[in-house]
């Protein structure tokens, strides 16, 4: 029903309204309009009143470029959505609906894919709704900004779910005191930040675990900061050295991952045994003797995946570089029309769609 | 100026997304088409798409006789036979457990276009066969002949009664196919990518011959006593027997019932059938019931490919059965048809194969292949003149053979195209698409396409392949005198 979502807009609209920050509306179209524009109810982003509001009143004529780039992001959330999530939702099912049969190995690959698998789910309904948007010429914000990049926990909240995070940010934590009352002060707002985060995804333990996760990994970080960097001079690392930047992206994605393992399982003991198989069951073999083609995906179906993946990593290099919609608009017809053409064709023959296939709900929209 | 200016500005954007949108619908038509599973007789034994698209190509009322039912049909009854020795313009319009329902419906669009003097319908599918399912067939051999069909009104209220009758299958798959098959591009071969190749071949109208000898030995036509019950049909399967009967009635059209020779028959439902006809005034035959099948000198065991289908010599024999049946109870003065005049050599060389298939004598077995229509490949080690009769040496000395000497060779057509005496060969035929690699080293290897058709034994290897309907006839071994 997208409530979770639509609660939050109120919310952030009754709070700004109350701290003077904006008039209320007396409009009840327009603010019916605010409420319910419909492309981003169901799974955000979390709009501001001041972000969307005049956007939505100004009034927009229909313009090709609209339609071009509405189009291009509809396009790309398909893409998202049944080349990789659904995709990788066949293995990860397997994997944690029927543990303990899987462990070990299966268990971090099916963590691998499940911190890609709603990475890619949550993102290709962010970017249908931008889509839409646009098509209507109005343009809903980012609400990713490539959090596998990031090099530490922090950052990650930065970059993933950033209109909740800002969200969480404004009208929590800084008014909770954030960061200015001290260091015990600041770790205690950011574990009931996290909290609400947690409490915010669902009802279960296991969430309010994930959100807790979070908060202690960047109270850790911030502990051993001083040691850490010292470590890493001692390692002739410094701060923007290659190596360095790999292994805090490296570590920060692994960190996370193993949050989303909580986050997903089906239960909070089920996630613990997931999380405790990883260091207690040593099968690497499975990785190398076919078995992991015996989890629903066939080899083909991997490779597509594959393929699919390193597409979705090459466009997020290039987008940290320039605005690849610009690019793509810059090209000539002879060159954009394939690249449209192969991307329709390649999601009708190959998306993971249609009968024998239980499709996938969006899973942001379940909170 | 600036208003004529956006005006030629948004005139030329709708002309480019026109041109967008037709290239796409294009390309879309195309990619469905990709989708599809293929299944035409030119490559496939369960020819349901040919034997359905090709009753849209016939000439406009040209036909005499069409036939109906599942493929114990379109493997029993030859068009060819029917039109060469009875003078009847026939075509086999069954598909894979066609159910009445299936049967109705494309009786109802093969009227359209035609107008026959004669309906034979074969009756197997009246009694349950797939009973989980309440159409009586399987969604997959109702999508074989159901996709084919044009749209139409016809097509709609079909899909309307599948809707109806059966909830468990999604009619969107219907109108767009993608939903269905859009997996399908895991197993995309050869002919996924050659469509206008399959469609133009369906020479043999409707028929599929079956090359196997794999019927029981035990089999007993049925003898049916003064007071055997009669079986019960499958639910739905008699109201669509009444609906082929009232239109074949309202088109003054003449319904024959048909029952082929059949493990699943039985005294029952021949009780059954022959209540039906009687109370309907229609012709039932049985080419099941004892005195019919032991009149045609029918033997399952050599006639049969399988426990429910005839092969070729069955099929010869069920439609002479039928012929003399038609021809005399309802004498048809048919006229000649291109289709079937056109037909008759590929049939010629469908019977070359079969007759290949029954030698025994490795001399009539080689000079048959001087005579085929296909791609033989030999292979054979220095020591083969010990292993061969005098005729048989000669056949392979006529090709380049020496003694004391490997041998390997291709033939096109009973030409030898390629020959040579080294220990390994390769190479590739049909224009490029395929490839061989052949070993002269005792035991011979005959490969295609990578995959190994030599039989084992320390003969002479012929592996022959039919490059036009792309599969492998046959595969022997010529060793003293015999043929393994």
């Amino acid at each position: 029903m997208g409530l979770a979502f639509y609660t939050l807009q109120m919310l952030s609209y009754l709070i700004d309204i109350a701290s003077g920050k904006i008039n209320a509306e007396k409009n009840l179209a327009r603010y019916a309009l605010y409420i319910s524009f419909f492309p981003q109810i169901l799974q955000g982003p979390i709009p501001r009143w001041s972000e969307l509001a005049p956007q939505l009143f100004e009034g927009h004529e229909i313009r090709e470029k609209n339609l071009r780039e509405g189009l291009q992001l509809v396009l790309w959330g398909f893409f998202l959505k049944w080349m990789i999530a659904d995709k990788a939702a066949i293995l990860v099912n397997t994997v944690f609906d029927r543990f303990p049969s899987y462990q070990g190995v299966y268990v971090l690959i099916a963590g691998i894919l499940y911190s890609l698998q709603l990475y890619t789910d949550f993102l290709a309904c962010v970017t249908l709704s931008q889509g839409i948007a646009q098509l209507f010429g109005i343009s809903l914000a980012d609400n990713f900004r490539h959090p596998y990049f990031s090099r530490s926990i922090r950052e990650f909240w930065r970059r993933w779910h950033i209109s909740l995070s800002r969200w969480l940010k404004d009208y929590v934590y800084i008014p909770l005191g954030g960061s200015r009352r001290g260091t015990a002060q600041k770790y205690r707002n950011l574990l009931l930040t996290f909290l609400i985060s947690g409490l915010w995804h669902g009802g279960g333990l296991k969430f309010l675990i994930w959100g807790m996760m979070h908060a202690i990994y960047q109270i850790a970080a911030s502990v051993i900061y001083a040691p850490r960097n010292r470590l890493y001079l001692a390692l002739q690392m410094p701060e923007d050295s290659l190596p360095r930047r790999i292994l805090s992206t490296l570590g920060t994605c692994f960190w996370v991952m193993l949050a989303w393992i909580i986050f997903r399982a089906n239960s909070l003991s089920q996630g613990m045994e997931m999380l405790r198989s990883l260091v207690t069951v040593w099968n690497p073999w499975v990785l190398f003797d076919g078995s992991l083609l015996q989890l629903g995906l066939p080899g083909k179906e991997w490779n597509v995946l594959l393929v699919s993946l390193a597409i979705l990593f090459a466009v997020s290099v290039l987008q940290t570089r320039l605005r690849l919609r610009d690019w793509i608009n810059q090209q000539h017809l002879m060159i954009r029309w394939p690249i449209y053409l192969l991307a329709i064709f390649a999601i009708y023959f190959m998306g993971t769609y249609g009968e024998g296939f239980r499709a996938q709900d969006f899973i942001y929209g379940a909170f | 100026m600036e208003h004529f200016e956006m005006k030629e500005l948004k005139g030329k954007t709708a002309g480019k997304a026109l041109i967008f949108l037709l290239l796409f619908v294009l390309l879309f038509q195309g990619a469905n088409a990709l989708l599809l599973p293929k299944n035409y007789a030119l490559t496939s034994d369960w020819p349901a798409s040919s034997n359905t698209e090709g009753v849209y190509r016939l000439e406009k009322n040209s036909l005499d006789l069409l036939i109906l039912g599942s493929s114990k049909a379109y493997t029993a009854f030859v068009p060819q036979i029917l039109y060469d020795e009875y003078g009847m313009r026939a075509y086999n319009l069954g598909t894979d457990l066609q159910s009445p329902h299936m049967s109705y419906y494309w009786l109802r669009e093969a009227l359209k276009r035609q107008s026959p003097k004669i309906v034979v319908l074969e009756t197997s599918m009246f009694f349950p066969v797939i009973t989980d399912q309440p159409l009586n067939t399987s969604e997959a051999m109702m999508r074989k002949a159901m996709d084919p069909m044009r749209w139409s009104f016809n097509k709609l209220h079909a899909l309307w009664e599948i809707y109806r009758l059966d909830k468990t299958q999604n009619w969107k798959s219907y109108v767009f196919p993608n939903l269905r098959f859009h997996e399908r591009w895991k197993e995309w071969n050869e002919d996924d990518f050659t469509l206008s190749e399959l469609r133009v071949h369906n020479e043999l109208l409707g028929w599929s011959p079956l090359m196997e000898k794999s019927g029981i030995d035990d089999f007993r036509p049925i003898h049916v006593e003064p007071l055997a019950a009669s079986a019960n049909f499958a639910p739905y399967m008699e109201m669509y027997l009444d609906r082929i009967t009232a239109l074949c009635r309202e088109r003054s059209i003449t319904l024959v019932l048909v029952t082929t020779p059949d493990t699943g028959a039985s005294a029952a439902t021949h009780r059954s059938m022959e209540n039906y006809a009687k109370s309907n005034s229609l012709h039932f035959l049985d080419l099941n019931e004892q005195e019919c099948y032991e009149a045609m000198g029918y033997d399952f065991a050599e006639d049969n490919a399988d426990f429910e289908h005839p092969n070729v010599s069955g099929a010869q024999k069920l439609s002479r059965r039928l012929g003399e049946y038609l021809y005399s109870e309802y004498p048809v003065q048919g006229g000649q048809g291109s289709a079937w005049e056109n037909g008759r050599t590929y049939y010629s060389h469908i019977l070359d194969e079969w007759s290949l298939r029954g030698k025994t004598v490795p001399e009539h077995y080689c000079e048959a292949l001087e005579e085929l229509a296909c791609t033989v490949f030999l292979a054979m080690d220095k020591n083969w003149a010990d292993t061969v009769t005098p005729s048989v040496q000669a056949f392979l000395t006529r090709l380049g053979a020496e003694p004391e000497k490997a041998f390997w060779a291709v033939l096109e057509n009973g030409v030898p195209v390629s020959a040579g005496t080294e220990k390994e060969a390769y190479g590739s035929f049909r224009s490029g698409r395929s490839r061989y690699e052949i070993s002269t080293t005792q035991p011979c290897s005959i490969a295609l396409d990578g995959r190994e058709q030599a039989k084992e034994g320390k003969g002479i290897s012929i592996v022959i392949y039919d490059s036009l309907r792309r599969r492998l006839i046959d595969s022997v071994c010529l060793q003293n005198g015999v043929i393994r």
